[in-house]
């Protein structure tokens, strides 16, 4: 099999602009946590990571609305039951079992596969999730429960601070910069290829030795 | 997405197993010749003669196996992330026999040596038999220089090599091949 037609089964919106999806699993689909599945629609070709468990009964995205997209209007306006071509999942960013602390760094939707990995099980690990503003913190509380260090990182300051109980004021880089203690790590970049970038530049400077696993998305 | 990234503007890379290692590290060199090999088996691709449909079928299929030769000398065994990836197994240099002898079924017995040259795609493969000749030496490298990284599970490199070594010998008999199908003779040496 190539691919699978499934059916969407679940809308629910998590802040302006930003929809999980849940769609119909199909029998034979086996994933690891932090895997991603191509949507083919009309043409185009669009990568979304999953952010289910493994071995759950569905398979869910989280989407974010690109303004005038070609595709992420449609799939977020599209009616329960809208059949769509999805392929088997792909991708190598899937987490490795390591002696040393995982880190994960996420910008936007670049948390869903921290929270596959949280949702496969994955504990004790540092994560700096990076946004704008605290209402685009998306999956915060079950990370932050999970997380032996969860640092939400705000460009903008927060508006409601009884949501996240403890931020950074700037970028995941910035935390990673100034605040991040010196050692070997595992890092997980997951973002914007800016981030990836910068971020790759800082980890070469401060934490030589650390292996970085990264995946960028724009 | 932007396909420049300025992650490696710093002379680094990233091996598939995570760790960054300079740009000059055995393996980024051991797989910087096997992309370089895999680029031109592309371009003889692109200039095959017409009746060699079941060689670009072969030399395809090679290029995706090129992929995973990469990915093993962008691993290091001992990585966890090593258990992703599909090493070259007797099988594949086994399949790579069949070609060379099919291939050489319809050839005549070579007694000189031969110019490399002749049809486009034939120069073509002589310049990928050479290449593959540098990939081979570039894993001999990896292994002698004692990467603490090359003794996770040695038969991943050693069967790597051998593919290497009968790769070679198949870009040889595909430029002859190429010749044959296009109607040019081989040009013996008269040294």
């Amino acid at each position: 099999v190539e691919t699978y037609r499934v059916r969407v089964t679940r809308k629910h919106p998590l802040a302006p602009g930003v929809m999980e999806i849940g769609l119909e699993r199909p029998s034979d689909f086996q994933m690891q946590a932090g895997q991603k599945i191509r949507f083919h629609h009309r043409g185009l070709a669009r990568d979304y990571t999953l952010i289910n468990a493994p071995d759950e009964d569905q398979l869910v995205i989280c989407a974010i609305q690109v303004p005038q997209g070609n595709f992420s209007p449609g799939l977020m306006q599209s009616p329960l039951g809208t059949v769509y071509e999805i392929s088997k999942p792909f991708g190598y960013f899937t987490f490795q079992v390591s002696v040393r602390t995982a880190v994960f760094l996420a910008t936007g939707t670049g948390i869903a596969p921290f929270v596959a990995f949280v949702r496969a099980g994955v504990r004790d690990f540092i994560l700096l999730q990076g946004a704008r503003s605290d209402e685009h913190l998306y999956y915060w509380s079950e990370m932050m429960a999970a997380a032996r260090t969860y640092v939400p990182c705000l460009t903008r300051t927060a508006e409601d601070l009884q949501l996240v109980p403890e931020t950074f004021q700037g970028r995941v880089t910035g935390y990673l910069e100034t605040r991040l203690p010196v050692a070997g790590y595992d890092f997980y970049l997951c973002g914007s290829g800016a981030m990836v970038d910068a971020a790759t530049r800082i980890i070469d400077r401060r934490f030589a030795g650390s292996l970085v696993y990264g995946e960028s998305f724009f | 997405m932007k396909i420049y990234t300025r992650t490696g503007d710093q002379g680094k890379s990233s091996l598939f197993s995570g760790e960054r290692v300079l740009k000059n590290h055995p393996r980024m060199k051991a797989y910087g010749d096997v992309d370089e090999l895999n680029s031109m088996i592309g371009a003889l691709v692109a200039a095959l003669p017409g009746g060699t449909a079941a060689a670009k079928g072969q030399l395809e299929q090679i290029q995706g196996d090129l992929f995973r030769v990469g990915a093993v000398l962008a691993t290091t065994p001992a990585a966890a992330r090593a258990k992703q990836i599909t090493p070259i197994v007797p099988a594949d240099i086994q399949r790579l026999e069949g070609y060379i002898d099919q291939l050489q079924a319809s050839l005549s017995e070579l007694k000189h040596f031969i110019l490399p040259g002749g049809h486009p795609a034939a120069a073509l493969a002589h310049v990928a038999r050479t290449i593959c000749r540098r990939s081979e030496r570039g894993v001999v490298d990896l292994m002698q220089e004692g990467d603490p990284s090359a003794s996770g599970d040695p038969s991943w490199l050693a069967d790597a090599l051998i593919y290497l070594n009968r790769l070679s010998d198949f870009l040889f008999v595909a430029a002859r091949h190429c010749n044959a199908v296009a109607g040019m003779a081989d040009v013996m040496w008269q040294g």
